[in-house]
Parts: C-alpha cells; structure tokens; sequence
C-alpha cells in the first residue's frame, strides 16, 4: 500500500469519552470493524486458504437452500444434510442459475425459514439494462457485510472520510425527501464523515457541471460515460473541479482512455470497482497494482469457459457468483451474464484472486459470424476526433449489421461520416454493413447506466 | 510487498449468526475487542511518526482530564492541560516523571474526583513487587478490552493455533482456582474456538511441574524464564522433551540469550517473550518476523530515557518510562517502571512501532557502583551447582561494597565449599565487594511469583 496512504489512514469515530485513538466504535460500527479486523487479514491469505473457507461457509448456504428454499429443494437436494465442506469440484457440479431464473422462481427463491439473526430483510431490485428488472432480498446480514466492503474500498484507496463525496445517479422520486431533507447524508460509516452530495442523472450534463462547480467534491461517484461526457463538456468551457481527488467508477466498464482524460483533464484518479445490486461486492481494484480483486469473503466468484470450467490466467470467462452470506434469497452459482479475464497472481501479494479485466455483459460483446464473442471498445478508435459527435452508441442487429446511434451537435460533413465509418471499422475489426441513425438523445437504462455496445445477437447460454 | 504480511494464520473467530461461519459475526461482546484489532492491524505498519501523532493527541486527553480531575495532578500538569492544541513532545517531556513512591504516597489522590463516564467500573490491580510495598492503581471496562486486544495481538502475531491446549506456570491465584472449578475448564482465547488452558502454580517443585507437563502434553506453555531454565534442565537430566510443544512464552522476568538457545536445542522450540506489567500492561512484544521486541504504542507511550532524562537513541540504554494512554481510574503520566531498556533500530518486519532491542529489567535487579554507576549480571557464569549441593541461589546487594549469597544447599556446605562460592561471586561482581554467604532453607518468590536471583537493597 502507497507510504503516502498508510501516513494518513483515519481513525474511526469513538464512543468513549477521553479517547480518541485506537478509537472505541458504537455497537453498530463496531460489528462492521469486527468484520474489517477480518477482512485485514484474510485479504493476505492464500487463495486455496480462502478457497477452503469459502466452501466451509458455501455448504452452509447449501443446506439452508435445499431445505429450506422451495426453488432448490429438488436441485440441491442431496446436500440438504451435508455437513462436510464440499470439493471444489463437487461445487463445480451444481447448475448454474441464470438471471432468468430468477425472474420466473420469484417467490421460491426465497427462504421460507431463514435462520436467526438474518432479520431486517428489504428487497433490492436490479437496474437490469433491458427488459424485466431481477428482483433479490438483502437483510441485515448481507448488509454488514457490505459496509465492511465498502470501508476496505475506502481504506485501500487511500479516502480522507472528513471530505466531501458527489454522487451521481439515478435518484428515485422520493429519495430527495427522504434522505437529503436535512442536509445530513454521511459517506463513511464508523468514521467522523463529511458530508454527501447528490445529482440526479436525468439533469443534463452542463447542470451536472453547474452542481459540481457549486459543491467542489473531493471524491465523485458516478458511470463511465457519464464521466466521459462531463469531461468532455468541461474541456469546451475550461472548467476544471478545483478539490477533486478521485472518482470512484461504478456500473460500466472504465478503459485506459477515460482513465487518462480524467487524469490528464482533472487531474484526479479513476478507482474502478465490479459490484452487482443482487451480488454486492465483487472485485475491487488493487490499490497497489490496479488490478482488480475479488471479494472472497463475501462472494465465491468463479470465472468459467463456455464448457464451464475454470479460466486459467490470461483467459476470459463468464461470471458466476456466490453471494456466500445471503441466507434470504440464495444466488448459487449464479450466471451474472458478464465476461472478465482472469489474471494472474497480484504482485501486491494479496491473495485475493486477480480479475485482470472486465469486460461486462455478452449482450454489450460483438457476436461474429463463427459464433465467438468479442469485447470491443469505442475509445481510442477515432470517434472523439469527430468534434461535432456528442454521443455515441453501436448497435449489432445481426452478424453482418451494425447500427451506429450518433447525438450530434451539427449535421456530419461527408470527411466525418467517413471517418466515423473508419472508426467502426478499427473497433469492431470486421467486415460490417453501417448504417447512421441520428437520434436526439441515448436513453440509459432504468438504472441509468449507459451501454456504448449492444447486441441484439440473441446467444445461448452453455 | 512484505515479507510478514503473507503466511498469515487464518484462525476464524466465533461467530454469533447461524449460518454465518466465515468471516464470522464476532458476538456483541467479543465485537468491541475486534474493533480494536481492525485497527491495530493498520495501525503496526504506519509509520512511526504517524503513531507518535496520534499518540500525543491522546496523551493530550489524558492529560487534560488529569489536571482537572486527578488532585495529584492538579499542580503538576496545570501548566501543560490545554485541550485546545496537541500536547508536543517536548511539552510532554516538560512533566515531571511520576516514581513508584509517588504513587505510593498518592494512595487515592491518584483517582480522580468523579470517574469519567463510560469507562466502566474500575477495579484494584495490586503489582507483585518482590520487595516493599506493593503499588495499587485501578483499571476498568477500557483499559481492559485494550488488553484483550492486545493479547490478541500477540495470539495473531506468533501464529498460535487456538485449538491447542496451554499451560501455564504461575502464581495461581483464587480466582483462577473459581474459574477453572466453576467451569471444569477455561479456554485462552476466548473470541474463537479454543483449547483449553490449565495452571500450575509456581510455588510447586520443579519435579513437579516436570510431571505436570509430561501429564498435560501442552502445545504452548506459558512460564517464567528462571521456572523455564529449571524445567528445561530437569527434563534434560532425565531426557524428557514435551512432545506436542509447539512455543514456549515467556514474562515478567529478564529473558537471557542463552535461554532462547536452550528452549531450542532441547525442546526443539521457540520462546517468544513479552514485556509488561501488572501497574500498566503491555509494555512490548517480541516482533514476530525479526529479533527485538515492538513497544505497544497504541496503548502505552513509552519512553526510554537516560540519566540526564534525554531520550536515548538506538543502540542505548535508558530508564523505562510509561504513560498509560486509557487509563482514566488511575492516570500513570510518564511513570518510570524501574526498568532499564535498550533502544533498537527501526524494524526490517516494516512494522512503525517503535523496537525496544532487549529488557534488561528492573534497576533493582542491578547493582550499583561507588561511583552513582549500575551494571546488570547474571550468576550463570558462578555455576554455583557444580561446585556445591546447591538447589537455589540469590545474590543481595546490601550495601553499596557488600554483596550476600544466600544458598539453598540440599546439605550443609563444608568451608571448602564456601570458599569455591565465594570465590565465584568474584567473577560477577568487581573484587572491592565483601561476599557474605548465608545458607537459607527457602529463597521465596515474589507474591506473583517472580524469582528474581539478583537483588538490590540499596536505593537509587
């Protein structure tokens, strides 16, 4: 971990009068400490110690599935008694669930008899780009888990919990009411936090600019491509945001490029991080390397081929996930739909498995006509050189055809529609028909991520 | 990337949430100990100025709190109680330092008018002092969760294995014997599953407690370094060697190099030591990735001082000086322990806490010279028990030129015999002493249970 880091960790808020350092937490805090004293050790363990702990605490979820979960009953059912911990490849053997699957078990999914102490159950709903939104339940559990994850983000990235952190996201209508009413929002639980401030993303991106001129942040939290249009905008007029540090990404997938324009434009860092709403948790980049890696402790991720074995280093596979403390709605084996190369072991020493990129979901790879997949990126393929291109996004509607959603300021000049042609060429490296479709605006998705690639090439699941 | 940041054990603590085994849900009441230890597995690896910062900002609330509230202190630190700016360190150096005899003579004045809320019900904690007076101070609910976290530390450090049974060697007080009679069985680390812990008291035979050894067949065993050395040469002579022992601990006495060697050679395992005492607890512990030992700067200011009362560097020996950072039941602000230490150099394990290279114990374990002068000995070069039926012996300053030998003979000595052990005093102490030999039945420990071979009756 950066010198400069360890120099300034924060000391969290204490409870007892008179002391001060080491800090004596409240009960709440405490519970997320006693869990982060953990998660300090286990991150330097071994990745077959962490795997062995995994699978103690994977066969616990198990058994509580298959007997108590009405979905698992028949699937799960020879486990229902087990008390040893399952081999990996035992693991290896249960199905797969899909998202899918998900959406038709609905209520099976859930537990009918969860264990004491999991209470405080809410149901967490999944942005979901298209169509029928996954709908999953946390509890208290699952959250205190969560919380310990996001102060180890905090603390590996070096964040000083007395500044000020912008949020932009999609607000739900009641959450100004609610939450901000008394201008009292906190970002860094467990410590002396300063203050959190919001932007709704349907404002549009000069007004975003307004608001982050107005509340000077030290750290921002916000979507890719809406950083890139922000950045972009700010570049036109000459703003720069005078306190920002670090921007923590979330959502999509963050490339060297828009690393280096938020770096080199305003000079703050870009902290990438992996997270799924029914999931949590699911790598976080390396503070040392900037490699990105998994959260064990709290989800067993595998990364698997299209025969569904394990990726070796170097390889892209699919994700499945393990949520391993959910015991109110059990994901197991659960098929995110995104795609990550592995990587290989971290040179931080951690043990914490390395994901060396994360590309994202199939729907946003490009489907070819031998029926292999592929990521593409837009950046750093010409589009950015088109000044009058504010906004653009790819869309493959079969293995011979590409959409090209362009937002323009102006009408393109005909050098323009062919160096946007030259530039759909270099990102997708094949020989595809284009056609241009100029349109107002790119909508987002219900939670407001935004999708530079998609594909409408329907792909079967293996 | 460290070299002692990876191999680390992977003990689980106990957790209270069924379903949830690992990482756990520690229980409400093991949570707060963990809160701590969160972050004193940061706090080790920051640097040490860092620490010193933060130690001086809770100095400063100590101090304060102090001045208005302790009598004692209501002179002393007037001038420095201003909770408005850190304490400096050379403010803090400013105060003068408080001596056991302060302490005794304080009696209550040392407690302050009205404890400070949320610190719990405080408690005596009476230290052994082998000779005079003992000193009484309070701790309570705060200082004793640091403890624990502490203890927790060094579990941590040096790897140990919680399901593994401990013995320990010492002083077994009532309340050991209610416990262990009350519950069958005590466990030692209470946060996770763990063996099972067992005592002897050390006012036992070293026959004994070399039976009770070989009958428990411990993984740790816990004991004094002269109860240690007594074992280790008893089970030599008769060839024994605990067989599942896996580390040895040692405390509250001077660890010699030789010993560490000894434990090696003939049980084929390592000794690990810790400094502290009773009056203000965890002064150091040994680093687990190189030798020295790391003041325990989260919990006790500690400062080495020589005899002007300048800091001594590395590589020098100075006076110990403590300033217990939580204790608000009985404020001890720069106490001199009566301990003599040598400051090291920065760690290679990267660790930030500051390196104490040995203890070399409490200055009345030394002896002092005509000239003002101290120098610390051992008797191990006399090797009194080859040339006499001796079973114990204690060597007593009693004045600044006579030194007294006080021997447990296992039958009287002829006088040829108390020539030779006269005589080999002389190899420890400078020929301007007059040896007196005293034959003793008993040398008795201290009432913890301390053997302290080397004792001085003249005052600083």
């Amino acid at each position: 971990m950066r010198a400069e880091t360890r120099r300034n960790q924060p000391v969290p808020r204490s409870n007892v009068s008179g002391i001060v350092w080491p800090a004596f937490p409240n009960d709440r805090d405490a519970a997320t400490f006693a869990l982060l004293a953990q998660l300090e050790m286990s991150q330097w363990w071994s990745p077959e110690t962490l795997l062995r702990h995994q699978l103690v605490q994977a066969t616990g979820l198990l058994r509580h599935a298959a007997q108590t979960v009405p979905f698992y009953r028949d699937r799960l059912t020879q486990y229902a008694n087990r008390t040893k911990a399952l081999t990996l490849s035992e693991w290896q053997s249960i199905p797969l669930l899909s998202r899918s699957e998900i959406q038709d078990a609905g209520e099976d999914l859930a537990s009918e008899r969860p264990p004491a102490g999991h209470d405080g159950v809410f149901d967490v709903l999944t942005s979901g780009s298209t169509g029928a939104p996954v709908r999953v339940k946390w509890n208290k559990v699952v959250a205190g888990f969560h919380a310990a994850i996001t102060l180890r983000d905090h603390l590996w990235h070096g964040r000083n919990p007395s500044k000020k952190f912008g949020v932009l996201k999609r607000l739900a209508d009641d959450f100004i009411s609610d939450r901000l009413a008394d201008n009292e929002a906190r970002w860094a639980a467990g410590y002396r936090s300063g203050p959190m401030v919001f932007f709704d993303l349907r404002g549009r991106v000069n007004d975003a600019l307004d608001w982050l001129a107005r509340e000077e942040p030290d750290y921002l939290m916000v979507y890719p491509t809406y950083l890139r249009s922000m950045i972009l905008r700010s570049n036109e007029t000459g703003f720069k945001p005078s306190k920002l540090r670090q921007v923590a990404a979330v959502s999509e997938v963050v490339d060297a490029g828009l690393r280096k324009m938020c770096e080199e434009s305003w000079g703050a860092r870009v902290i990438d991080m992996y997270s799924a709403q029914e999931t949590g948790f699911l790598a976080l980049e390396c503070p040392d390397t900037g490699l990105y890696h998994i959260q064990s402790e709290c989800n067993l991720v595998e990364v698997l081929d299209e025969r569904g074995r394990s990726c070796a280093p170097g390889e892209t596979g699919r994700i499945v996930a393990t949520p391993l403390h959910n015991f109110s709605v059990p994901l197991i084996r659960y098929d995110l739909g995104d795609y990550a190369e592995v990587g290989e072991a971290c040179g931080c020493g951690r043990g914490l498995p390395v994901l060396r990129k994360i590309h994202g979901r199939s729907r946003n790879m490009m489907k070819l006509a031998d029926g292999s997949r592929h990521w593409i990126a837009l950046t750093g393929c010409g589009f950015e050189d088109i000044a009058a291109i504010r906004q653009v996004q790819l869309i493959q509607k079969s293995v011979r055809e590409i959409s090209l959603r362009l937002v323009v300021s102006r009408p393109l000049t005909e050098p323009e529609v062919t160096a946007a042609r030259e530039a759909v060429c270099r990102a997708v490296r094949q020989d595809f028909d284009v056609t241009f479709d100029y349109v107002d605006e790119i909508p987002r998705s219900v939670g407001g991520k935004f999708e530079d690639v998609i594909s409408e090439v329907a792909d079967e699941l293996a | 990337m460290l070299s002692s940041q990876i191999n680390r054990p992977d003990p689980v603590p106990v957790s209270g949430v069924p379903g949830i085994v690992w990482p756990a849900i520690p229980r409400a009441r093991d949570a707060g100990t963990f809160s701590l230890l969160a972050q004193l597995e940061m706090t080790q690896w920051w640097p040490s100025e860092a620490i010193a910062r933060h130690q001086l900002r809770q100095a400063t609330e100590l101090v304060t709190f102090a001045a208005r509230n302790v009598p004692f202190y209501r002179e002393r630190l007037a001038p420095f109680a201003d909770p408005s700016h850190p304490l400096t360190l050379s403010e803090l150096r400013r105060i003068p330092l408080l001596t056991r005899a302060d302490i005794q003579r304080a009696g209550d004045e040392l407690t302050p008018d009205k404890p400070l809320g949320g610190h719990g019900k405080s408690y005596n904690v009476t230290t052994s002092g082998s000779t005079g007076e003992p000193v009484v101070v309070q701790k309570d609910a705060v200082t004793k969760r640091l403890h624990s976290a502490f203890v927790l530390r060094n579990h941590l450090w040096h790897r140990r294995d919680f399901r593994g049974k401990v013995a320990t060697v010492r002083r077994v007080t009532d309340d050991i014997v209610k416990n262990t009679q009350a519950g069958g069985s005590v466990h030692w680390a209470e946060a996770y599953r763990s063996g099972e812990t067992v005592f002897f008291d050390v006012g036992g035979t070293v026959e004994e407690a070399l039976k009770w050894v070989a009958a428990q067949d411990p993984e740790y065993l816990n004991i004094y370094p002269s109860f240690l050395r007594a074992l280790i040469e008893a089970g030599d002579a008769d060839g024994f060697k605990p067989a599942k022992l896996r580390q040895v601990s040692t405390f509250g006495e001077v660890v010699y190099s030789d010993l560490r060697a000894r434990c090696a050679e003939s049980w084929h395992v390592p000794l690990v030591d810790l400094y502290s005492a009773q009056e203000v607890g965890f002064v150091a512990l040994q680093c687990p990735d190189a030798e020295g030992y790391h003041i325990q700067a989260e919990f006790n200011l500690v400062e080495i001082l020589d005899d002007e009362g300048c800091p001594s560097g590395p590589g020098e020996t100075g006076r110990v000086v403590v300033t217990t950072l939580h204790n608000f039941a009985t404020p001890l602000i720069r106490y001199e322990l009566g301990d003599l230490a040598k400051v090291g150099a920065p760690c290679t394990c990267g660790r930030g806490l500051p390196v104490l290279d040995r203890i070399d114990g409490r200055t009345r374990n030394m002896f002092r010279l005509p000239d003002g002068s101290r120098f610390g000995l051992t008797l191990r070069p006399c090797g009194f028990e080859k040339m006499a039926p001796v079973r114990q012996v204690q060597l007593i300053q009693k004045t600044i030129e006579t030194v007294e030998l006080r021997i447990v003979p296992t039958r009287p000595l002829t006088a040829v015999e108390e020539a030779r052990a006269r005589e080999a005093v002389y190899r420890v102490v400078p020929r301007s002493f007059n040896v007196v030999i005293r034959q003793v039945d008993e040398i008795p420990r201290s009432a913890g249970g301390k053997l302290e071979d080397i004792l001085s009756e003249v005052v600083d």
